[in-house]
């Protein structure tokens, strides 16, 4: 019975190498998404005592302009972030993938912003986009273009954090088409010439598809990203003027920390948890289907 | 997915081949394109990596400024008094020092633990068979998008139950459940050879030997990624450390940081000397270690 | 001249506590005090020393606290002198004002809150409403009670309890840079309450600002985050209310209220106030007054000493009156100091408290950071402001202003919730030119209307 003994020590040995990880996540992940759950059918403050209040938090949520501000407000975040990020991180791969002078340099400056904290990229355009002391529009009142009030109005606030967002991502983007446009062999681009297949039309017929595996990664991983956008909202606008710059991570910690409304904070939690946990489940469906295509 | 690289440290060089891991062709094989299409994408590369770039410098132009040389246009690109105490008076006033020092215990620590619990459980996962394998790690899985914003409240009060408030732990333990570098190890792990085990098991290898002596040693890269990822994500982490600290001499510098926004208030020359200061170590490991940035990108990315 | 401004500062007080409770009449409450002001003065610090035993004290207690540095200073100071007096030793903690609600509730959350922690009268009911201070009943009698104006002394009780002592009490009036104003030509400013701006010359003397003076905005406002109520100094200035005479319903569908916030939107839209100094972002305009990029502020007299230590000798710059509209009016506002359910050290904590407020120590602490005395027997005092005491006479005459409903509103249990309806609603009304008056009244009433 060798073999079934060989069974029984990888079977032990499996287990006890991620038992490690299985404790972790038990503990600091999977409960903790279970009391979310509990603590969502509660009133409680923080400090003071905790009441049962039943479904009473998901009703208040369904009346709360806030709420339906935050969650509109993400959508619309999402959907100018993502393409813009998808688009400007192909434009700076396609323009550092072929051979230039110094090409190495400018991809590592390229990726620079990646590697800074959300709260100090904050901070640097806190001091860019100060209406009254910024360089930006003392920049553009000295040619004679309009200031623009970044913190003030909604729209210009909203610009802010996804100029910041775009700033920070273009260089993961590019990272990411660089890989995959050196795996295109060249073969394949050699056999388009003989079809006529240059510039755009190169692009648009062989790059472009080509690269679909990667756009969805990026789409996907840009999604994530843009759910969880705090920091930069958190220095540069507090989610105001009103709530034109509140999204959902945001409102609920407010809620939770500002605002001493835990229970609600944890009912936008397992909201979140909801819309992500269907998010991931069509993502898997989509990739499986790829893979199998 | 292993390709030999050179050993080159120049930072040029370095960043020459990125995506060592993924180049079909050598790089002296490399097609060009015409001087004037080079010429071209030199000159957007310049504007783009100017605008990028001017962020970054005009921290750094602030810090060493006082705010009345840059409130009136036309500001000189140059200061004209070089204001050093902007760097080192902060480190007075305030714990600067302790929220450093915070920063690099959590970030290291939490990069070795991550390290131990996800190179062990990417491996289990790739390569050994054992009972709900894959149940456990679609569970595990299932939790790479879940923002902290969902636990936190319930995972607040766990930590105040272990005592661990104001602590370093406290920042760490609760990370340590971090879904993203064990995909990426089981990724890795998933495309290793079986031959390359199965030859040490036949040497008399038992799977902890051969985890420890045979599949570490060829797992460089991975290694390399994960610990630049995890020590970028814990040294730039805001959210969570916010929430568990509130005794400033327990601060991470990102949090220390929007401490100091409230206290320099428009004074931007200290604060931005501070932002710069923060930044800094993480600029170094990148500028030593981008190879390892990208790969890890693109590992998780083309897989 | 000042002597008389405080007394009239005290009627009003005085009048608002009466208000409060219907049992006490106005007048002869307010001619007690006054008349017996001297001579408690001399017995106070006795007084309030005696209604305790003065046995030494030993360990260390917390007290948490914002400040400007002149604030800080003197606290610590008073710490000194009790730890030279009474034996404990008093930690002196400065968390940022806008994060230390914050970080009060966590340690509250974690069972490790300070001793004692200073407080706005505002926000004292939303942590004693949750349990977490002390009752402090065994330690403050009715004789201790007496000493403090009745309104602020009942911003500090719980169901009668005192949960901590008051402290001071500060108010909001108009600084303005001189030289813009020269610049303007506007060479006379209101030196009078009764000659006060009306907003009309208000939006006059801005319009020339902003014709003279390009580069700054001729004006902001000081509503920002938990101070988003002094809008209700606009509001109480046209002739509105929040509430009716029994705090039981919002009256901001009125006329009056309609006009102080289409007004307040109109210096937005006219470019009169600083576009980006709104409610919800902590930008305050105090902290740009300096850099000369705002021309005028509403702004407390307690931020005196920091202002005048960031303009130094870059320009002058005075104070004069709020403008006024159908009435004058200013916001209450001032601080506690309250002692935590949780104090490990509960005793020095609540002698501290009370040494805090001992006539000299408050005469002290008020003069050091330019604000005003709570106790009765100060009112009559001299008190010699340690900065720019030539500013402080309008901040005194401007506090007669407190209306009598305003100062309910803001002592009522349900105000923190009021002013976050206003964080809320007020930047998506004054950001946009488009938003309509019924929008943000509706929206305004229905959170204050949930929240009562």
């Amino acid at each position: 019975m060798a073999a079934s003994a060989a069974r029984r020590a990888e079977r032990r040995a499996g287990l006890f190498m991620v038992s490690p990880a299985l404790v972790v996540f038990s503990v600091f992940m999977f409960v903790p998404i279970g009391m979310t759950f509990w603590y969502s059918l509660h009133k409680y403050s923080g400090f003071g005592r905790m009441r049962w209040i039943g479904t009473d938090n998901y009703a208040t949520i369904l009346s709360d302009h806030t709420f339906w501000a935050a969650a509109k407000n993400t959508i619309l975040y999402t959907a100018i972030t993502v393409p813009i990020g998808v688009v400007a991180g192909l434009s700076a791969a396609l323009l550092l993938n072929r051979w230039m002078p110094a090409r190495g340099l400018f991809r590592a400056l390229f990726y620079v912003p990646v590697v800074i904290s959300g709260v100090a990229s904050g901070i640097i355009f806190l001091r860019l986009f100060d209406p009254l002391l910024g360089i930006l529009n003392q920049i553009m009142t000295s040619v004679g273009l309009p200031s623009i009030d970044w913190q003030g109005s909604g729209f210009w606030a909203l610009m802010s954090i996804i100029i910041v967002s775009t700033w920070q991502g273009i260089g993961f983007g590019m990272v990411v088409y660089l890989a995959a446009l050196q795996g295109i062999p060249r073969e394949v681009y050699e056999a388009g010439i003989v079809d006529g297949a240059i510039g755009w039309k190169r692009f648009r017929h062989i790059t472009w598809p080509l690269l679909r595996p990667t756009t969805f990664f990026l789409v996907v991983y840009s999604i994530i990203g843009s759910f969880q956008v705090f920091d930069v909202v958190y220095v540069l606008t507090r989610g105001g003027p009103g709530t034109s710059t509140t999204f959902l991570v945001q409102y609920a910690y407010d809620q939770g920390f500002n605002q001493r409304k835990q229970g609600y904070a944890a009912a936008i939690g397992v909201i979140l948890y909801v819309v992500v946990l269907l998010f991931t489940l069509v993502q898997w469906r989509v990739t499986k289907d790829r893979d199998e295509a | 997915m292993t390709t030999p690289r050179d050993s080159s440290t120049s930072l040029a060089d370095l960043a020459g081949e990125p995506t060592a891991v993924a180049v079909a062709a050598p790089a002296e094989g490399e097609a060009r394109d015409s001087r004037r299409v080079t010429g071209i994408r030199l000159v957007i590369a310049i504007v783009s990596v100017v605008v990028l770039m001017f962020p970054m410098y005009w921290m750094i132009r602030t810090s060493l400024a006082p705010t009345s040389e840059l409130s009136d246009l036309p500001v000189a690109l140059w200061p004209k008094n070089w204001l050093w105490h902007n760097y080192t008076d902060p480190w007075h006033q305030f714990p600067f020092a302790r929220w450093l020092k915070n920063s690099v215990v959590i970030a290291v620590v939490s990069v070795v633990l991550t390290l131990a619990i996800n190179l062990m459980a990417g491996y289990a996962f790739a390569k050994l068979r054992f009972p709900m394998r894959n149940a456990l790690f679609l569970l595990i899985i299932s939790t790479l998008m879940v923002p902290i914003q969902v636990i936190m409240v319930p995972q607040f009060q766990m930590v105040i139950d272990l005592h661990l408030l104001n602590s370093n732990w406290g920042v760490i333990i609760p990370r340590l459940a971090e879904a993203f570098g064990l995909f990426m190890a089981r990724q890795f792990f998933l495309a290793m050879p079986d031959e390359l085990i199965e030859a040490a098991k036949l040497d008399g290898a038992g799977h902890f030997r051969t985890f420890w002596s045979v599949v570490l040693p060829l797992s460089k890269p991975l290694i390399a990624s994960l610990v630049i990822f995890t020590f970028m994500w814990r040294w730039n982490e805001f959210v969570w450390p916010l929430i568990v600290l509130d005794d400033p001499n327990a601060y991470t510098l990102p949090v220390g940081l929007q401490f100091l926004i409230s206290q320099f208030s428009t004074n931007f020359g200290p604060l931005l000397a501070m932002s710069f200061l923060s930044i800094l170590p993480m600029l170094v490991v990148f500028a030593f270690f981008q190879k390892y940035f990208v790969e890890g990108v693109a590992r998780t990315g083309l897989k | 001249m000042s002597h008389l401004d405080r007394r009239s500062f005290l009627l009003t007080a005085g009048l608002t506590a009466a208000a409060g409770s219907l049992a006490v009449c106005s007048s002869g409450s307010n001619g007690t005090s006054s008349s017996t002001s001297g001579s408690t003065g001399s017995a106070s610090s006795s007084a309030s020393g005696g209604s305790s035993t003065a046995a030494p004290l030993s360990g260390t207690v917390t007290l948490t606290t914002w400040g400007s540095d002149q604030e800080v200073a003197a606290f610590k100071k008073i710490a000194a002198d009790f730890k030279a007096a009474r034996g404990a030793e008093v930690t002196v903690e400065v968390l940022p004002y806008d994060q230390i609600r914050t970080v009060i509730d966590r340690r509250l959350q974690a069972g490790n809150p300070p001793d004692l922690f200073r407080v706005s009268y505002t926000d004292v009911s939303g942590y004693a409403s949750n349990g977490a201070l002390a009752d402090l009943s065994d330690a403050m009698d009715s004789a201790f009670a007496g000493q403090f104006f009745p309104a602020l002394w009942n911003a500090v009780t719980m169901d009668g309890a005192p949960v901590g002592v008051p402290h001071h009490t500060d108010t909001s009036a108009i600084a303005y840079n001189k030289a813009h104003f020269a610049k303007a030509g506007i060479t006379s400013v209101p030196d009078t309450l009764e000659g006060a701006w009306t907003w009309d010359e208000f939006v006059a003397v801005l319009e020339k600002l902003k014709g003279a003076v390009p580069e700054a905005s001729p004006f902001a406002f000081n509503y920002q985050l938990y101070g988003a109520y002094r809008w209700f100094n606009t509001l109480f200035q046209a002739g509105g209310t929040v509430l009716d005479a029994d705090l039981k319903n919002v009256t901001l569908n009125t006329d009056q209220a309609k006009k102080a916030l289409s007004w307040t939107q109109s210096l937005y839209t006219k470019g009169l106030h600083a576009p980006s100094v709104l409610v919800k972002r902590p930008t305050y305009p105090d902290e740009i007054f300096p850099t000369q990029k705002i021309s005028m502020i509403q702004t407390g007299d307690f931020l005196i000493p920091s202002l005048d230590a960031a303009i130094g000798k870059k320009f002058d710059w005075g104070v004069t009156y709020l403008p006024r509209d159908a009435a004058a009016a200013t916001d209450l506002g001032g601080n506690a100091v309250v002692v935590t359910d949780q104090a490990k050290n509960k005793e020095a904590a609540i002698e501290f408290a009370k040494f805090l407020v001992t006539a000299d120590n408050m005469k002290y602490f008020c003069e050091q950071t330019t604000v005003l005395p709570v106790r009765n027997d100060l009112v009559d005092a001299k008190l010699d402001f340690a900065t720019r005491p030539d500013l402080m006479p309008v901040f005194q005459k401007q506090a007669t202003t407190m209306p009598d409903a305003l100062v309910k509103t803001t002592t009522m249990s349900a105000f923190p919730a009021i002013n976050q309806a206003l964080v809320d609603n007020m930047d998506q009304f004054l950001s946009n030119s488009s938003a309509s008056v019924d929008s943000v009244i509706s929206g305004l009433t229905g959170a204050i209307q949930k929240a009562l």
